[in-house]
């Protein structure tokens, strides 16, 4: 009975719709916290000090994931994050760093940041909320106490595409893949492909349905080379074996479209 | 209710234990190399899912786990989710431990459901209350080192009411052996994926269950993983095997939400799992492996983007 108990309190523990996700920071740059975020207000952060950041409001199921991208090239900061209720130590290196921190009282999702060399920082703050990954928050801090605004920086995500992006479609047959398919899809020089800024996937017949048909007398494992255009993809060369060496996969980028 | 329906499979403790694992060679779980596990972890590593892990507790302050582990509840009648079995804590290390030598999903989320006492038995309402309670925990994903040769009628209900929001159940073969007319419960329920093990030359476990429902095969030999207090042990079954596959599935998983792809039905992983396996001996789909080793390089493959449709025909 009892764990029935527990079943009934979790399916009707409702609570209003939570606020907006919003950042808070210790030591505040302003006396209220938390504060709204504003990407293009660097937060200062002087050498060898911490400052404690975390989201109010957040409601997902999973902890949010901390990322710290450096905005200059001679920025550095370490962070850690502080579990939910439970006491956190931050040790590094010199007197002023070997210090225990504890998130204010009710706080969770927090993270600790320390400054190591000068320049800016972009401290981002990953979690799920109805189902989808989504950045929560985004902070610059500028390591060294610069407190000069910046300019907006751009998001790190999506990724900027590539251009003139070729599609290399490999095909095989229904079912799973052999060892040997499974070697050669795990050469190196796929990724070579990818750097270069093309598409690399594999997919059975099963899994190809109706768009594409593959010409009677084709040889399985094959590669079909497409090309995006502004409507759609086309197919640049039609089927031809699964090269098998690193010069063969490479070679398959000199395709004239 | 107080039968003791299911139980942990026999799986084996292989030799003595270890407090460190910095002697080793590798990583500690082998798969990780073997199964190049790096290949999908590099673009999805199982952030956002929680994975639910229903076995013999936890010790969520293993080094190796700590923050890892988000809830965690007791529902043998014991009162504590702590694991003094080890089995539990074994498996839920090689979901998601932070040391990157165990873990295979290092950026997945863990809740613990305690459905086996810490003599590795458990009724089948309180497994089936374990996996709604990490259902409701936010877990996608379910891990169940655990089985009977009976089915039970309880977890049928609650794996089928589960598996139609798409969590995926995750389930051990069993350690009977290739000599089994099939696979043991829940993991031959529809609603469930069973893995069989195989070792590191990439070989049917000799222990391993065998039977038409096998869906997927994972690293089950020689696994070594967290041991309640601290350090490490290495096991060897079915069980080994289960979270292992948990692990890639929750990378999965993570990949397609990030992706904003659907979630499939349990049905339709099956389907992908078939053709997103490795084939291992004997060729095709067969009662000891089925469709083969779940592949991490075939899974990464999956989510790269869709080209189609195509607007022209094929060149000249």
């Amino acid at each position: 009975m009892r764990h029935i108990f527990l079943l009934a309190v979790v399916g009707f523990a409702t609570t209003a719709p939570p606020d907006k996700p919003t950042l808070g920071e210790w030591p505040a740059v302003r006396p209220a916290a938390p504060v709204a975020l504003k990407p293009d207000e660097p937060r200062p952060l002087s050498i060898d000090r911490f400052r404690l950041f975390w989201v109010a409001n957040y409601s997902g199921t999973v902890p949010l994931r901390w990322q710290a991208t450096p905005l200059d090239a001679s920025a550095q900061l370490d962070f850690i994050d502080l579990p939910n209720g439970a006491p956190a130590v931050g040790i590094l290196e010199g007197e002023s760093r070997a210090k225990a921190h504890r998130p204010p009282e009710g706080v969770a999702n927090a993270v600790a940041v320390w400054g190591l060399s000068p320049g800016r920082v972009l401290l981002t703050a990953d979690g799920v909320e109805e189902g989808r990954i989504v950045t929560l928050v985004r902070v610059v801090i500028a390591v060294g106490g610069t407190t000069q605004p910046v300019p907006p920086t751009p998001s790190p995500d999506p990724p900027t595409p590539l251009p003139a992006s070729l599609y290399f479609l490999i095909l095989r047959a229904n079912g799973p893949a052999s060892p040997e398919f499974a070697t050669v899809l795990a050469n190196p020089a796929w990724n070579d492909l990818r750097k270069a800024g093309h598409i690399v996937k594999d997919k059975t017949l099963g899994e190809l349905g109706d768009e594409y048909r593959v010409p009677s007398g084709t040889t399985l494992p094959c590669v079909v080379t497409l090309k995006r255009t502004d409507s759609g993809m086309t197919v640049v060369r039609g089927p031809v074996d699964l090269p098998t060496t690193t010069d063969a996969i490479r070679r398959l980028m000199e395709v004239q479209p | 209710m107080t039968t003791r329906d299911f139980r942990i499979p026999d799986d084996l403790i292989v030799g003595p234990d270890r407090d460190s694992l910095a002697a080793l060679a590798g990583p500690a779980n082998w798969g990780i190399d073997r199964f190049a596990v790096k290949v999908l972890s590099d673009m999805a590593d199982g952030f956002g899912i929680v994975v639910g892990v229903i076995d013999t507790g936890i010790d969520a302050n293993h080094p190796d786990l700590n923050g890892r582990v988000i809830d965690a509840a007791d529902f043998t009648g014991g009162g504590n989710p702590g694991d003094r079995n080890g089995h539990g804590t074994h498996c839920a290390g090689t979901v998601a431990a932070g040391n990157p030598q165990i873990g295979v999903a290092k950026g997945a989320r863990l809740v613990c459901g305690k459905g086996l006492s810490d003599g590795g038995s458990g009724s089948g309402r309180g497994i089936a209350a374990a996996m709604r309670w990490c259902a409701e925990r936010g877990a996608t994903i379910l891990s169940l080192s655990l089985g009977s040769p009976d089915p039970d009628p309880q977890i049928d209900e609650g794996g089928r009411e589960l598996a139609e929001r798409s969590i995926w159940i995750v389930a051990a073969a069993g350690n009977s052996g290739g000599g089994t007319p099939n696979v043991d419960y829940p993991g031959r329920f529809p609603w469930a994926i069973s893995v069989a093990a195989v070792d590191e030359q990439l070989r049917v476990a000799s222990f391993s269950s065998a039977g038409a429902k096998i869906d997927t095969s994972a690293a089950g030999t020689n696994v070594w993983s967290c041991r309640p207090g601290g350090g490490y042990r290495q096991m060897s079954g079915t069980s080994m095997a289960t979270p292992f596959a948990a692990g890639v599935l929750a990378m999965y998983r993570s990949g397609l939400i990030q992706r904003r792809r659907p979630i499939p039905s349990v049905e339709s992983l099956r389907s992908i799992l078939r053709d997103r396996s490795m084939d291992l001996a004997p060729i095709g789909v067969d009662r000891r492996t089925g469709p083969g080793a779940i592949w991490p390089l075939l899974l990464a493959s999956d989510l790269e983007p869709d080209p189609f449709p195509i607007t022209t025909g094929v060149a000249p």
